[in-house]
């Protein structure tokens, strides 16, 4: 069974369960973010808040993690992992009159060779914009 | 000198080719404006003898039109940046590089090596600007750098100072959000560990740190008074799940005051510009192949130059773009007196005024030039230059220039001539710009 989505866009996050794969519980998690912004002209600024209970992963924040590892399944086991995006748009030729474009976030937790779960959203149409997720491994 | 051109395309085309096929970079005002090059100043082929300095791109190519030997010619020129080459940037992102416009750099030494440019330029030389040296083709190169490179205009600094403070809002918002904790004892503990975070990890990773130090331990006191006095005047200021009520209440407050400055910076005009000061030194040789023989090449002219300039952003916010610069040169050129180039060296000092308005720029320019030796017969050492100059940009590939006005009258066995009227017009063609934008 998938895991839900606890991608929360612009609200407080919910803590959402995550079953870890038997087969996974020796294997190291890693988290990547992606964003994919199609719109000609705009660019975007990231911020990464990234928690495994109390444990700051990913002190500096930016640029998107790729493949962060996180810890054995069996490490993380009754573990919380928050995750907190905030994404700026950015107009560089300026003179913007239509408004934000929508762009696509997705995080992914995957091991070396195979991916567990990984999760989109869509963002609100805002300049600014958080993707709040916060979720409890479970091994299985 | 057509056989040149082609092979100078040639060469600067297979010397880009490895950045040929990426993303074209998001075009800019002022994108691609070379006839500031050191290599086409020397030629003499410039409409205008004052440029604003600009920071360089990995690679840049032009082609303008000027009037050589009283015929209208193309010339060509390109310039590329060792540092945009050794630190490229991945152009399949849309991350945000704060550094296409504000150099990350932290002092005058980076600033050189960020911004130090080469060029090289072709052009059919002159017989006025080259002397008696014979018609045939001319090559120049040069070099450039910043050692002030201006600062970021009023509304990117109200962005990135909000962006910057925001950032330490939701640092210690994470860190109390995902704590297991019913109770935190110590609230200074937390926040202790936010601002070394904050110091230690955020602010190194961001390339457009706004703040000065002593902004920075400013706003992080002031936030932390306020997060302690909220707390203390909630009945249970321990409690977590008050505090996260707490932190998320001023979260909000500063996300709305970011979304607010982000939305003023992408409506608004030209929101990249850097204004203020900019002082850039040049450097540059000239040589001449009269007949256009190879074996006769010759070291026409050398010459050292600093550009100083200031620019005033007028749009302020308003929907045009409306800029005003003031731009000077003081310039010493050395002519090789022994093949006839001239008699003399010139000292240049120039003043320039330049206001642009959307697309339209209009500009006046005055250059004193003033010779080391009087040549026999003639009782003046010094000459000028007045020119007016109006460009219109078609896109960001194509401008249109006109200019008109009295030039030097060439070197100094002319200096008594009735000052000559000039008039020229064409369109300067950048055809080629990889790797950063011009701002």
């Amino acid at each position: 069974m998938a895991n839900p989505n606890p991608i929360q866009v612009d609200t407080p996050v919910v803590l959402t369960n995550f079953q870890i794969p038997a087969a996974n519980k020796n294997d190291m998690l890693t988290l990547t973010v992606t964003v994919t912004l199609t719109t000609a002209g705009w660019s975007y600024v990231t911020s990464n808040q990234v928690f495994l209970e109390e444990t700051d992963k990913y002190p500096a924040g930016t640029p998107n993690p790729v493949k962060l590892p996180l810890g054995r399944g069996i490490d993380v086991n009754g573990l919380k992992l928050l995750l907190e995006t905030n994404i700026v748009l950015i107009y560089g030729a300026g003179g913007n009159a239509g408004g934000p474009p929508i762009f696509k976030y997705n995080f992914s937790i995957d091991t070396n060779t195979t991916n567990i779960s990984s999760f989109d959203m869509n963002s609100a149409g805002n300049n600014v914009t958080d993707f709040n997720s916060q979720i409890l491994f479970s091994q299985l | 000198m057509k056989n040149l051109i082609y092979l100078a395309l040639a060469f600067f085309i297979i010397s880009a080719g490895k950045v040929f096929a990426q993303t074209a970079p998001q075009p800019t005002f002022e994108s691609l404006q070379m006839n500031s090059s050191p290599a086409y100043i020397l030629l003499g082929v410039e409409p205008s003898n004052i440029q604003r300095p600009t920071t360089p791109s990995q690679f840049v190519a032009g082609l303008q039109n000027a009037v050589v030997n009283g015929k209208l010619q193309p010339n060509v020129a390109f310039e590329i940046t060792p540092y945009q080459y050794q630190n490229p940037k991945d152009t399949t992102s849309r991350l945000f590089y704060a550094s296409d416009y504000l150099l990350n750099k932290k002092n005058v030494l980076q600033t050189i090596w960020q911004t130090f440019s080469i060029s090289l330029a072709t052009s059919a030389t002159d017989t006025t600007v080259f002397g008696k040296l014979k018609p045939g083709t001319g090559a120049g190169v040069g070099f450039h750098f910043l050692l002030l490179d201006g600062s970021p205009g009023d509304r990117f600094k109200a962005w990135a100072d909000e962006y910057l403070q925001f950032l330490f809002i939701k640092k210690i918002k994470a860190m109390v959000t995902n704590s297991s904790a019913v109770n935190i004892d110590n609230i200074d503990l937390v926040l202790d560990n936010a601002e070394n975070d904050y110091v230690q990890y955020v602010l190194p990773k961001i390339n457009f740190n706004t703040l000065s130090t002593k902004q920075v331990k400013a706003f992080i006191a002031a936030y932390r008074a306020r997060i302690v006095a909220n707390l203390q005047l909630s009945a249970n200021g321990k409690d977590r799940a008050t505090i996260q009520k707490c932190l998320e209440s001023l979260y909000n407050d500063e996300k709305t005051k970011l979304e607010t400055v982000t939305n003023a910076l992408n409506q608004g005009v030209n929101p990249l510009a850097k204004e203020g000061f900019t002082l850039e030194f040049d450097a540059g040789q000239a040589y001449a192949f009269p007949d256009d023989n190879y074996s006769d090449m010759t070291l026409a002219k050398s010459a050292v130059w600093l550009s100083p300039s200031y620019r005033w952003d007028l749009s302020k916010g308003a929907n045009a773009i409306s800029l005003l610069d003031l731009d000077g040169v003081m310039r010493y050129t050395f002519n090789n007196t022994s093949v006839g180039v001239d008699v003399a060296n010139y000292f240049d000092a120039g003043l320039k005024g330049e206001l642009t308005q959307n697309k339209w720029a209009g500009s006046l320019e005055y250059v004193y030039r003033h010779a080391s030796a009087i040549p026999v017969g003639y009782s003046k050492d010094y000459t000028y230059r007045l020119t007016a100059g109006l460009s219109y940009k078609l896109s960001d590939m194509i401008t249109f220039t006109f200019n008109f006005g009295t030039n030097f009258d060439g070197n100094t066995t002319t200096y008594s001539d009735p000052k000559k009227m000039f008039a020229i017009g064409g369109l300067n063609l950048g055809f080629l710009n990889l790797g950063s934008t011009k701002n």
